[in-house]
């Protein structure tokens, strides 16, 4: 089922207003109807009998007979009778059935099977050894190449008075660049100014979605013997990636198998809306929050307290993101070690920091938690929903991510998660993993270059602003005009946390290090 | 097991109402699909038809009882 978009580029996917729910609700409801109609077929085998009982006792009471044939008339009609009611009940059960089947496959068969042929082919050319990767990288480099050379001689060609020049400015024509499907796709290559086409940015994160399995399938086929083929070779390679780093680091002698969590800030207590900082009361408040640690030390982690007015209190965690490129051990836990240690499912510094960092502030078993992540922040959050620790001592209700990798990564059944993502940021489609369709899932896609906003569309034109965390908090503030029923549902989870904009916030911030000794 | 007109007319009522009822839960289940709303206005106006099909029932169902009287009197004289 194609996901709705409202005008700012935006495409909800998932929640309760998504494919799988509305699947599950199909077949429910198909279901219901199919037990419908055997209803009225068994009513109407037994109508049929009793018409046949009462003429062949018609000629005891002929008057109350024809009474009963009136009366039954409605029930043994061929055209809205029972059986004809019951045979228009199993056509809709099909009709749903059918539906259901439609959805179902409508938009997956195509991706489904490109990231297939991808894994073939990446395990194919690692299987080769490098020679046969350096081979692959070159005659992609040339077809990269010559396929830039063709484009930028067509745009140069049509400015010639030649029937080809003439052709190709028709097939570039505006009228055209408005369309839809492969003739908009020509026409917006081979139309507008310059020398090259006005949409040429970063590449879709859904087509690198489709790419990375296959990268990952060369990457694990590279190292040494025959490796098995896997259906998700991603977490596989990030394993081994990260195995090498740690490696490099006990090579390089500066291994740091502990980790500290200590507070570093703790007061700052405000009263209502207009002192700062402010009760946070929306999903872009929640990504101000992650915000502010950036200016904060490396690793560090953002509690907040929400006490209300009724007396109950609530809790918002704030996570960052990556913020060291180490592959291996280092200080900082808020690094590429850490972003492989996520992506291969492996337990991560971050996520245990982040559990300890919740016992220190205080948080209850039975005060609802809110945890928000930008990029690793937020594949931090989601494996830390997932913890069984968790899930048995806190109550964590929400979880946000702003531009995370997190398809491959499971969230618990009672935990209402919202994923924002660029379709220009690559760093969400670094698992190669669409985020699943579920109940409790929703994934906002927005499509920068189709936003009002210049400071978006400019984002969205480079790899770094389209991952930005300002251009997401303003997707995030797009996020309230969207009226869309998994939204919906998210903002009535996130609200039940954040209360009517009245808490008295504490902000309580604690700072993670790898350090040398176990603790 | 030997049913009556009578016991197979009160099967008709209640199988109908049954019928009813599905269909009505299957209308009421709430889901955001695209065709969502056009599928409950089918199911409700099933629904309504099988409504009217029940009252059909209960009508035929008095009748049924009414004739199978009239019969068991007549027997009952000429049986007398």
């Amino acid at each position: 089922m194609t996901p709705r978009a409202d005008d700012d580029g935006m495409r909800v996917v998932g929640g309760v207003g998504g494919t799988r729910v509305c699947l599950e609700a199909l077949a429910a409801t198909a279901a219901r109807v199919e037990r419908a109609g055997r209803h009225l077929e068994a009513a109407a085998v037994r109508a049929e009998a009793v018409a046949r009982q009462v003429d062949r006792s018609a000629s005891w009471s002929p008057p109350t007979a024809a009474l009963v044939r009136d009366e039954a008339a409605p029930l043994l009609s061929s055209w809205g009778g029972l059986r004809d009611r019951a045979a228009r009940a199993h056509e809709t059960a099909a009709d749903l059935r059918a539906t259901a089947r439609l959805y179902a496959t409508a938009d997956l068969d195509a991706t489904r099977a490109l990231r297939r042929a991808g894994i073939a082919v990446g395990g194919v050319i690692g299987e080769t050894g490098p020679i046969g990767v350096l081979v692959a990288t070159e005659v992609t480099a040339i077809g990269l190449v010559a396929a830039g050379t063709l484009l930028i001689g067509l745009r140069l060609l049509r400015h010639t008075n030649t029937p080809h020049g003439l052709t190709l400015r028709w097939l570039g024509h505006e009228r055209f660049r408005r369309m839809d499907g492969p003739a908009g796709f020509v026409a917006r290559t081979l139309g507008g100014p310059g020398l090259l086409p006005e949409e040429l940015g970063p590449p879709s994160a859904e087509a690198t979605e489709v790419v990375v399995p296959g990268l990952a399938a060369m990457v694990r086929s590279l190292f040494p013997g025959r490796q098995p083929a896997s259906a998700d070779p991603v977490p596989d390679a990030a394993r081994r990636a990260r195995v090498l780093g740690q490696l490099c680091a006990l090579l390089g002698g500066t291994p740091l198998p502990g980790l500290a969590v200590e507070p570093v800030v703790v007061g700052r207590s405000v009263q209502g809306p207009r002192a700062a900082p402010p009760v946070p009361r929306s999903t872009a408040d929640l990504l101000r929050a992650v915000d502010d640690l950036y200016e904060s030390p490396a690793g560090t982690i953002g509690v907040q307290s929400l006490d209300h007015a009724d007396g109950t209190r609530s809790w918002v965690v704030a996570v960052p993101g990556t913020q060291h490129p180490a592959l291996g051990d280092g200080a900082v836990p808020t690094d590429m070690g850490t972003n492989l240690d996520l992506i291969s499912g492996a337990p991560s510094d971050m996520t245990e920091a982040v559990i300890r960092a919740m016992h220190q502030a205080g948080v209850g078993p039975d005060e609802v938690v809110a945890l928000a992540g930008h990029s690793q922040g937020g594949m931090t959050v989601v494996q830390v929903a997932a913890d069984p620790r968790v899930v048995a001592g806190f109550s964590v209700t929400t979880v946000l991510t702003a531009g995370s990798p997190v398809g491959g990564m499971r969230v618990p059944e009672g935990v209402q998660a919202l994923h924002l993502e660029h379709l220009q940021d690559q760093v969400v489609a670094t698992d190669g993993t669409p985020n699943p369709d579920a109940a409790n899932r929703t994934t906002v896609v927005r499509d920068l270059g189709a936003s009002g906003d210049r400071a978006d569309r400019r984002a969205g034109a480079s790899l770094g602003g389209a991952h930005d965390l300002d251009t997401y908090i303003r997707t995030a503030e797009h996020t309230r005009d969207v009226a869309h029923a998994s939204v919906q549902r998210f903002d009535d989870a996130l609200a039940r946390v954040l209360g009517d904009g009245t808490a008295v916030v504490q902000d309580h911030r604690f700072v993670a290090s790898r350090v040398p000794e176990r603790r | 097991m030997v049913m009556s007109p009578g016991g197979w007319s009160s099967e008709v009522v209640g199988l109908v109402r049954d019928a009813r009822a599905e269909l009505g839960a299957a209308a009421a289940i709430d889901w955001a699909g695209p065709t969502a709303e056009r599928c409950a206005d089918v199911l409700n106006r099933a629904g309504t038809q099988v409504a009217d099909l029940g009252r059909a029932a209960e009508h035929t169902e008095a009748a049924v009882w009414h004739h199978l009287r009239a019969v068991e009197l007549a027997r009952a004289g000429a049986g007398g």
